[in-house]
């Protein structure tokens, strides 16, 4: 591992820590599966001894990964739980209750959004290029505009219906 | 021509060079339309990111210190790699080693499908032959037949139970030729005349010799049938001529 290496490691982790922790915590509501999912990703970028063409970029994507695969497994063992209590569906949690500007009618909001229009928006709100959106989620980048416009719609909707 | 949403989405990202050469950019300064929609379009985003802003909450100490020192606690891929090869042949060993596992004649078996179900599998390995005597070691696997052509027998067969993993036959005298094929053994004597000698595991699920199609001594689990009697030193002396005969008959 080169000392370039270590110095860019530093002077990134420093400016996208913040930036990919708020993206992360916005997405899953969860602050502490947040932080684990962003130094995880750090962890994994430093194990591989050499930086990427774009940093950035390779680091929310493989944070979205984690971040699918931790969701990916909590919905399986809460179907098993479901499947043996028959009372813990996600419809039990609070969020959505809540009048006026609250965290949990933003979050009742973007929850109703399908996962693609939120992490969308989510990649958007934390300034990443529309290019870096499209490799992120694998889209196609002459139309990343379009699509977030109609994300951006469907949120006002579901947030004010 | 007015600016289409994507153009209008793009602008908000100030990728102004999106639009399409100059014509795009003197639109928007003498289109109050497509500015208004810009405008709109502003307005909306800073609505939502206010939003959003609402859920945030205050970044956590990670430590780079932590980081790195995860990072490096883990072993060095080869060494993982390594370390899986190893545990890998040690597991299939101890597998194949295992007194009664099937693997051993999962191998077999897999040798003799490879091998194209024809002639001595590949399992089969004669043992050396002395100057009077033949030989042939096989994995005798769930179930194995050892079949003595009717009408090119040897005279008399002597069984005994050894504790080796494999089954040896041998013919003493005469001239003996054997073919193998996935669980079964042919044994073809002419000649001068000629004693067989089978060694049979213990741990063989099951062995059947047979003249012809008649079965003249059959082991399953701990359990022998014989048509001779087993001798004090637990070997079993089988006359084949009279078996024959009662084939004949």
């Amino acid at each position: 591992m080169s000392l370039q290496f270590d110095e860019d490691f530093e002077r990134l982790f420093r400016t996208e820590l913040p930036r990919l922790f708020r993206y992360l915590d916005r997405l899953s509501g969860e602050p502490d599966l947040a932080a684990d999912l962003v130094q995880e990703a750090f962890v994994r970028l430093h194990r591989r001894g050499e930086m990427p063409e774009r940093p950035q970029l390779w680091l929310v994507t493989v944070a979205l990964n984690l971040f699918r695969n931790a969701r990916s497994t909590d919905s399986r063992r809460r179907r098993l739980l479901t499947g043996w209590a028959g009372s813990l569906s996600p419809a039990a949690s609070p969020t959505g209750t809540d009048e006026g500007e609250s965290p949990s009618r933003v979050r009742a909001a973007l929850k109703r959004l399908p996962s693609r229009d939120r992490e969308m928006l989510l990649l958007r709100a934390e300034g990443y290029s529309y290019r870096e959106i499209s490799e992120a989620l694998k889209l196609r980048e002459a139309s990343v505009g379009t699509l977030l416009a109609r994300a951006k719609r469907a949120f006002r909707e579901v947030y004010e219906g | 021509m007015h600016l289409d949403e994507e153009q209008i989405q793009r602008l908000l990202e100030n990728d102004r060079a999106s639009l399409s050469g100059g014509h795009g950019q003197a639109h928007l300064q003498s289109c109050a339309e497509c500015r208004a929609r810009l405008a709109e379009a502003e307005r909306e985003e800073s609505w939502l990111f206010e939003r959003l802003h609402l859920l945030d909450h205050p970044v956590p100490p990670v430590s780079l210190r932590d980081v790195i020192g995860r990072s490096r606690r883990r072993l060095p891929a080869w060494v993982r790699v390594a370390a899986g090869v190893v545990l890998a042949v040690v597991t299939a060993g101890a597998a194949y080693a295992f007194p009664g596992s099937p693997v051993p004649h999962w191998v077999e078996r897999m040798a003799g499908l490879l091998a194209g179900h024809r002639g001595v599998s590949a399992a089969a390995r004669p043992i050396l032959p002395t100057a009077s005597e033949a030989g042939i070691a096989v994995s005798p696997g769930a179930h194995f037949i050892i079949e003595i052509a009717p009408d090119q027998r040897p005279d008399s067969a002597i069984i005994s139970l050894s504790d080796a993993a494999e089954l040896a036959v041998r013919v003493r005298g005469g001239s003996t030729a054997f073919s193998s094929d996935v669980g079964r053994l042919r044994v073809t004597h002419t000649g001068a005349p000629g004693t067989l000698q089978i060694e049979v595991p213990r741990t063989a699920p099951s062995v059947d010799l047979r003249v012809g199609a008649h079965s003249v001594w059959h082991k399953v689990g701990a359990r022998i049938q014989s048509l001779g009697s087993a001798a004090p030193d637990g070997r079993y002396h089988l006359g084949l001529e009279a078996n024959a005969s009662s084939d004949r008959r």
